[in-house]
Formats: C-alpha cells, sequence, structure tokens
C-alpha cells in the first residue's frame, strides 16, 4: 500500500502505462472453438467416408476395418490400452528425461569447451546417424524385456536435437547483455545461469517439440522386439493376429497420447517463455 | 581537483578483419578529471566505441596505457567501479524491471536491498514499472531501466555508448536533460560516445574530436557553460558558439580521415 502512494507522488511525465498484454481474452471455449473444430469437422468427415466405403465395397475386416468396430473396440477395452498406453508414456518419459538431460549437461559442456565441441558432436552424430531400429533388438539382447531397453532406445533417440539445440542456444545470447555481464565481472557460472541458460531455453523448448514424439517412437520400437507389454507389442501381437481392429485402437491410442503430450508441452513453453518473441501478444 | 581520473597515453589499437589489420586508434593521449562528464565525437566507424571498450577493459589494447584512478582498467572493473550503458539496452527479457536492476547486485555478491533498487526506480522515474518486463516497456523506458541498473552499483566510472543513439529525437532531448539530473545527483565521471553535437554540448564539461580510421584526438573543447543545464540553454548563443566549434573540428575530422585512408 505504501508502495502505491509513493507511485503516485513519483509519477513519471514522460510517459504512460504501456497497453500491457490487456488481451487476456483466455476464454477457453473460444480456444476450443477455434482450434478444434475446424479439424475436428474435417476427421468427422473422412471418418464417414471411411466408414461408408468400407460397408459399400463390402472389404473384410482382416483388411480394413469400419471407424465404428476400431471405436466399439477401443471403448468396450479401454483398460486394456488404458494400460498398455500408461506403459508406453512410462518408458518413452523415462527415455526423454533421461535422453534430454544428458544433452543438456553435454551441451554445456560443449559450448564452454571447444576441445569437448570437436570431441563428442561427431561421435554424437555418430550415434545420432546409426537407424534406431537396427540397434533396438541388440538392446533386447543386453538389457532384457524389462523396461530398460526401451528407455534407453527412447533416450538414444531424444538425445540429439536437444544436444544441438542446448549447443546453439547457449552460444545465441545477445552481445550486448554478454558484454555488460563481462564489464560486471561475472563468473562463467553467472553468465551461464543468468544469461546462456535463459538464452537457450527457446531452442531447448523447440528442440524438445522434436524430440518428445520421438521418444514415444523410441518406445514402441523397443516393445516391437519384445512383445510382452505396451503398446509397440499390441500392435505386433495384433497384426500377427490379423487383429485390425486392435491394431487400429493401438495406432489411435498414439496418436492421442503423441497430441496430448505436445500439448502440454506447448503450454509448457508458453508459460516458461512468456518472455520470448513468439509469446508476446501485441 | 588538477588529479585525472582516467589517463589514457599512446594508446592505439589494431583488429582484424578477415585476416587485413584496421588500425582503429593511434596514439590517443587524453585524461578525464573526476567527476566530470566527457563526451567523444566524431565520424562513423572511427574508434570510438573502441575507445571506450578500451577504457573498461572490454578490449586490451594492442599499444599504450590506461590507467583508472593510477590503476589498469582491470582493477576498476574488478572493484566493480565501471558502469556500462549501450545503444542497446540490453535488458534481461525474463527479468522484470526491478529485477533487472538488482543483476548488478545479484553479481557483486552482496545481499539485495530492496530500498535501494526502490531507490534507483524512483529516480529513472519508474516506480509504477517495476513489475514490467521489458517487452512492455518503451525504448525509452528500456533504456531508462539501463541507466538505473548501472547507477546501481554507484559507478566510479559511468561508460555509456550512445545510450540515447536508439531513441526517437522527442524522446532524446527529454531524456538528455533527465540522464544529466541523475549524473548531476552522482559523483560519477563520465564518458560518453554520441554522434549529436548538441548532446555532446549541452551534457558534457568537454568534448573531444576524434577523427577515423585511425582514430586520433583533433581536438578538445572545453564547454564552460553554468550547471545545472537548463533545457533553455539549449537556445543560448554560447550553446550555439560551442556547437559551432565542435561541428567544424568533425568536419576537419572527416578530411583527415579521408587523406589519410584510400
Amino acid at each position: 500500500m505504501a508502495r502505491l502512494m509513493e507511485d503516485k507522488t513519483s509519477s513519471n511525465k514522460l510517459e504512460t502505462i504501456p497497453e500491457a498484454v490487456s488481451n487476456k481474452d483466455n476464454s477457453v471455449f473460444r480456444t476450443i472453438i477455434l482450434y478444434l473444430v475446424p479439424p475436428g469437422i474435417v476427421i468427422l468427415i473422412l471418418t464417414v467416408f471411411w466408414e461408408a466405403w468400407v460397408r459399400i465395397k463390402d472389404v473384410p475386416i482382416y483388411l480394413f476395418p469400419t471407424p465404428s468396430a476400431v471405436l466399439d473396440r477401443l471403448v468396450s477395452d479401454i483398460g486394456f490400452f488404458g494400460i498398455h498406453a500408461g506403459i508406453t508414456v512410462i518408458e518413452a518419459a523415462g527415455g526423454f528425461i533421461l535422453g534430454s538431460s544428458i544433452a543438456l549437461v553435454l551441451g554445456i559442456l560443449m559450448a564452454h569447451s571447444g576441445v569437448a565441441e570437436r570431441t563428442l558432436f561427431p561421435i554424437a552424430l555418430l550415434i545420432k546417424v546409426t537407424p534406431i531400429v537396427a540397434v533396438a533388438p541388440l538392446f533386447v539382447i543386453w538389457f532384457g524385456f524389462g523396461a530398460v531397453p526401451k528407455i534407453l532406445i527412447a533416450a538414444l533417440i531424444t538425445f540429439f536435437p536437444v544436444m544441438v539445440n542446448t549447443l546453439i542456444g547457449l552460444k545465441s545470447v545477445n552481445p550486448g547483455a554478454l558484454d555488460y555481464l563481462i564489464a560486471l565481472d561475472a563468473s562463467d557460472q553467472e553468465i551461464l545461469m543468468k544469461l546462456r541458460f535463459p538464452s537457450a531455453l527457446p531452442y531447448i523448448f523447440a528442440a524438445f517439440r522434436i524430440a518428445l514424439p520421438l521418444s514415444v517412437i523410441g518406445a514402441v520400437v523397443g516393445e516391437w522386439f519384445t512383445g510382452d507389454r505396451g503398446l509397440g507389442s499390441v500392435i505386433i501381437v495384433a497384426h500377427n493376429n490379423i487383429d485390425m481392429p486392435t491394431l487400429f485402437s493401438a495406432v489411435i491410442t498414439l496418436a492421442v497420447i503423441g497430441v496430448s503430450l505436445t500439448v502440454a508441452l506447448s503450454y509448457l513453453e508458453k508459460k516458461v517463455l512468456f518472455w520470448h518473441d513468439a509469446y508476446i501478444v501485441s | 581537483m588538477g588529479k585525472m581520473h582516467i589517463s589514457v597515453r599512446g594508446l592505439s589499437h589494431v583488429y582484424f578483419r578477415e585476416g587485413i589489420p584496421v588500425p582503429a586508434l593511434d596514439s590517443i593521449n587524453l585524461g578525464v578529471r573526476k567527476g566530470s562528464f566527457v563526451s567523444v565525437v566524431g565520424p562513423s566507424g572511427g574508434g570510438k566505441t573502441t575507445l571506450l571498450k578500451c577504457m573498461g577493459g572490454l578490449i586490451n589494447q594492442t599499444d599504450g596505457k590506461i590507467t583508472i584512478a593510477d590503476k589498469p582498467p582491470e582493477d576498476a572493473i574488478k572493484r566493480r567501479a565501471v558502469g556500462y550503458v549501450f545503444q542497446d539496452p540490453s535488458l534481461l527479457p525474463w527479468r522484470t524491471v526491478l529485477r533487472n536492476i538488482e543483476l548488478p547486485l545479484e553479481i557483486a555478491g552482496g545481499s539485495i536491498n530492496s530500498e535501494k533498487s526502490q531507490a534507483i526506480l524512483a529516480a529513472i522515474g519508474m516506480s509504477q514499472f517495476g513489475d514490467f518486463y521489458p517487452h512492455q516497456l518503451s525504448g525509452g523506458m528500456s533504456q531508462r531501466v539501463a541507466f538505473g541498473r548501472s547507477l546501481v552499483m554507484e559507478p566510479e566510472l559511468l561508460l555509456m555508448d550512445e545510450p540515447l543513439g536508439a531513441l526517437d529525437e522527442i524522446t532524446r532531448t527529454d531524456m538528455r536533460h533527465h540522464l544529466l539530473a541523475l549524473w548531476e545527483d552522482s559523483q560519477s565521471t563520465v564518458v560518453m560516445v554520441t554522434h549529436s553535437v548538441p548532446e555532446a554540448v549541452i551534457m558534457s564539461d568537454s568534448v573531444i574530436v576524434l577523427s577515423s580510421q585511425p582514430g586520433k584526438v583533433v581536438d578538445e573543447v572545453v564547454i564552460d557553460l553554468p550547471r545545472p543545464r537548463e533545457k533553455a540553454l539549449e537556445d543560448s548563443s554560447e550553446f550555439h558558439l560551442y556547437s559551432a566549434r565542435v561541428r567544424q573540428l568533425l568536419l576537419e575530422a572527416a578530411t583527415i580521415g579521408s587523406s589519410d585512408g584510400r
């Protein structure tokens, strides 16, 4: 209260309060209509066509199930799909967290030392260009049938984009702000924590957008080779049994997982990077 | 009184652009008295910014000697006695105005004195804006925060590189008097690089005119106008005489530069 009083007296004459982000029309309903209805309508139309086409052409269910058959399977066995989805998500998340953490540490190390960059970057590239599908069976042999090989595969696939963007981001600082901190005799650690790391966050989030769906792919690929748990194994088993409704249901569940993770990440990104040009409402 | 706060002796600096040596400064000699306000003017592409960065210890000069209070600039930086204001305020966009102003205190490792930061906010006329983020501020307001951020350290020496250069003419005229008032309340020695002759004359105790490529001191004009400098002074004949003198020296500086070059 005291501050408010003081503000009145020392009010500045030169400029007025800018119209700061007054555009806070955060009505959830509006957002839903704007962003969900148009694609929803398109998907609905395609689904209707799909249903009609399969029925008219009398396509056998082991080739192409109707959407209603898929939906029927998904709803009646929701618990089954839920458990396997949960397993896949946990594996993917574990891999994402592990891979991103290693990538962040290595990115910081590489930004700090040219020797580290010249040593680690080619090795990281080597890992990146090796097809993950080729390594996956090896991991299963080494690490068994549990969650470990899937987490490692997801980590491996997530690691590279996060590392590269961390490195670029840590180097992309405002030169004026850097000069200012140097003139203040700030230590390397202070420059890292107060300038470089926050400056790198937009780059890191951009990498997360790529890496998060990749981690789900990693987990699913890992599950293909073990076939007891997770949506990847559900797909393989359904495929062997020519059980199309189950296969489609698993694929749809994966799509829902991908969309949910992306939406959650976007929300977090908007909260963290409120100051970034891309999120400033003007 | 005659004590020089900054002394520059035989300062030369050569930098390399794509492997080709470019002389930026050539045997500069100058002294800045403690507590005075000195401006450096000169053609674009001259070594004005280089001179300032050498004084602030951000660049190691090729040759010559600089002392701040009889010590090398590095010592002054270590003592955190040097404040910087650049043309671009370069505020940290993820910090509020208040937290930007407190940044130097955080780095100095001292406890954050909120009374002091509030006093600085009031001094720069931004008391209501402490919780605002840089993207919510105008250019003039951002630059005021940059001043505040430098003043919070109570620097012995304030180095300013075209601090008002990015502002529109009206804001710029207002800001120069605002800045003068802030400086008159402090004990700081100021060296300011500027392109604006009226700005240099109205604010400074002396104006150093630099030629370009390489930068040499053409002359120093001592501005003997009464302080505090009021806005009305900009309409006085003395002000115009000084401005004319500086402008004439700038013309000479430009011809020196072109005859020296290719």
